[in-house]
């Protein structure tokens, strides 16, 4: 079963060139996805396709076999979650005030949240390890901290797929295991994972499935097994690359600087 | 707390003044002289309805904008709204003769005539930030009502229409009667209402706009409904008390430092303490000279006098948006 599945979409932001060039997509349901390709292959783009936030120039988006029109605003946001790169807040929100944020598809228009999100929020907190961290302010955690909170956000929208976008770039090493750790244990929660990544690393060290993305295609789609292969990294990533085995998960190493 | 400290501040309100003596009216003196009860009951009770009434439409309407902009040094002021209310009255007094209906109608029109530019512009802009490109546009749109006000003050009738055009312009609430009050009170309290309803949903609108959408909210839709709300309250008040400014920029960085940033404590906070503060700002403007002094040179005294001790004593709390 497929949670999303892209058919032929096109898109190119609005007087520039084209930046998807047909996809095709699957997303398998309760599996962590990579979408995996150097930068500026369309990775980003395709993800806020998926959300409805871009509409395709031609092509479709279904989700859960029903085309992304067919859903209301709300409706969508209690299926998938979205976690963006890098988010910055203007205003200085504590912790649980932001995680709260995430019940907004559960409340009307004049709603604020009850105890019973409050305690959603603080179940989400915890399932990313940072239920200790509720009251503090959003700008005293650190990078790795603040985006777990922003996966919690996600979370308290109880989604069946969660959508994130670079969500390891800019984290330290031990950071980076944890929220690996945190998606791989989604997964096995039935959640539905994408996320993109340029390092292949990340997406070696988790991914059930992974799609390799370059210059607005996808160039191979598959088990992590299948795709993560030498030839097709060293085409894509224009660079000789070998993986190997370690720790019984495949590792991606670079053989040369690279040409030109 | 603050809704306690505010009815106290209005009902000493009431025994402050200049008459039989400067400063204070004895409650005895209200039952025994009728004069003084009059003047209590006509005149400075309504004054200290619009007062609360402005200072709580401005300060709200500032923290509903500064979210939805996601800007903290936005308010009406500084973003063609007072000035845009201000031509609109203006207008009024000199081609159709100053109907208390007609201003408020076109102080409300040119009000959003002038967000709405100063929105164009700031999209338009090519330099800087958001939050630089829409105080720069702001304070452009602002300036060319202000030369409108200006060309209008140039020729009005310099015996009847021109000491009316400026002594409103100076910002005040001297000719305060009932009529005003019902003529704003509508329109305030139902703009105020859905501020105050929406509230919660103000910190959505203060994400980035892919990020509030995925959450389930229309950014786009809720952020008119939200502005619409702020601008025609600061629009009808504003054709009363003409410009008083830097209220809707201090305040809401006063209850944020006070109860945080949730806009959901945040916005009434910065309600009731802008109500608060117009009120003694109008106060000290009847009460401390024989002459009235202007209110809007108070609170803009005041007010920027507050917003450097704010700034230079601490950092902002907001980070710089992206």
């Amino acid at each position: 079963m497929s949670a999303l599945s892209v058919r032929q979409v096109r898109y190119a932001y609005p007087g520039g060139p084209e930046r998807l060039a047909g996809i095709d997509l699957e997303l398998p349901e309760g599996q962590v996805t990579a979408l995996l390709g150097p930068n500026g292959a369309g990775k980003t783009t395709l993800l806020y396709l998926l959300l409805g936030w871009l509409q395709p120039a031609s092509g479709q988006i279904r989700l859960e076999q029903q085309p992304l029109a067919a859903f209301s605003r709300r409706a969508m946001a209690r299926i998938m979650g979205l976690v963006p790169q890098q988010e910055r807040t203007v205003f200085e929100f504590s912790v649980s005030d932001f995680v709260l944020l995430g019940r907004a598809a559960y409340l009307g228009l004049t709603e604020a949240p009850l105890g019973s999100d409050l305690t959603i929020a603080r179940q989400a907190l915890e399932e990313v390890g940072i239920g200790h961290l509720e009251r503090r302010m959003l700008s005293t955690l650190s990078g790795g901290e603040r985006q777990l909170a922003t996966i919690a956000r996600a979370l308290a929208q109880q989604p069946h797929i969660l959508l994130l976008d670079e969500p390891t770039a800019h984290l330290d090493l031990s950071h980076q295991g944890r929220l690996l750790q945190v998606l791989s244990d989604l997964a096995g929660h039935s959640v539905t994972v994408l996320f993109t990544t340029h390092d292949p690393n990340a997406a070696a060290s988790v991914a059930d499935y992974l799609v390799l993305m370059a210059q607005g295609q996808v160039k191979a789609a598959g088990p992590l097994s299948e795709v993560l292969n030498a030839e097709l990294l060293s085409e894509t990533y224009g660079v000789g690359i070998e993986v190997i085995r370690l720790a019984g998960r495949p590792y991606v190493r670079r053989l040369e600087w690279p040409r030109g | 707390m603050l809704a306690v400290l505010l009815l106290l501040v209005m009902f000493f309100s009431l025994f402050l003044g200049r008459y039989p003596t400067p400063f204070w009216l004895s409650p005895s003196q209200i039952a025994t002289d009728p004069l003084a009860a009059a003047l209590v009951w006509d005149f400075r009770f309504p004054r200290i309805l619009l007062a609360v009434l402005l200072g709580a439409a401005l300060s709200t309407a500032g923290f509903a904008m500064q979210m939805v902009f996601r800007n903290p040094l936005v308010e009406p002021g500084f973003l063609g709204v007072s000035q845009g209310a201000a031509f609109g009255s203006a207008l009024t007094i000199v081609a159709f003769g100053g109907s208390l209906a007609l201003a408020e109608g076109l102080a409300a029109l040119f009000a959003i005539l002038g967000l709405l530019l100063s929105y164009l512009f700031a999209r338009a802009i090519r330099y800087g930030g958001w939050v630089l490109r829409l105080v720069l546009a702001g304070i452009a749109v602002s300036a060319l009502f202000s030369a409108g006000v200006g060309m209008l003050k140039f020729v009005a009738d310099p015996l009847r229409q021109l000491p009316e055009i400026v002594f409103w312009l100076l910002g005040g609430l001297s000719g305060a009667r009932w009529e005003q009050v019902w003529y704003v009170l509508p329109i305030a309290l139902i703009g105020l209402l859905v501020l105050f309803l929406l509230r919660w949903r103000l910190n959505l609108l203060s994400l980035d706009d892919a990020t509030a959408f995925s959450l389930g909210v229309h950014p786009g839709r809720e952020r008119w409904l939200v502005l619409l709300a702020a601008v025609l309250p600061v629009a009808a008040l504003v054709s009363v008390s003409g410009i008083v400014g830097w209220v809707g920029l201090i305040v809401p960085h006063f209850s944020r430092r006070l109860v945080g940033a949730n806009a959901r404590w945040a916005l009434p906070a910065a309600m009731l303490l802008g109500a608060i503060f117009v009120l003694l700002c109008d106060d000290l403007a009847r009460t401390v000279l024989a002459g009235e002094i202007p209110l809007g040179i108070l609170t803009s005294l005041v007010g920027a006098l507050l917003f450097l001790w704010l700034f230079v004593r601490f950092t902002p709390r907001e980070r710089k948006a992206g």
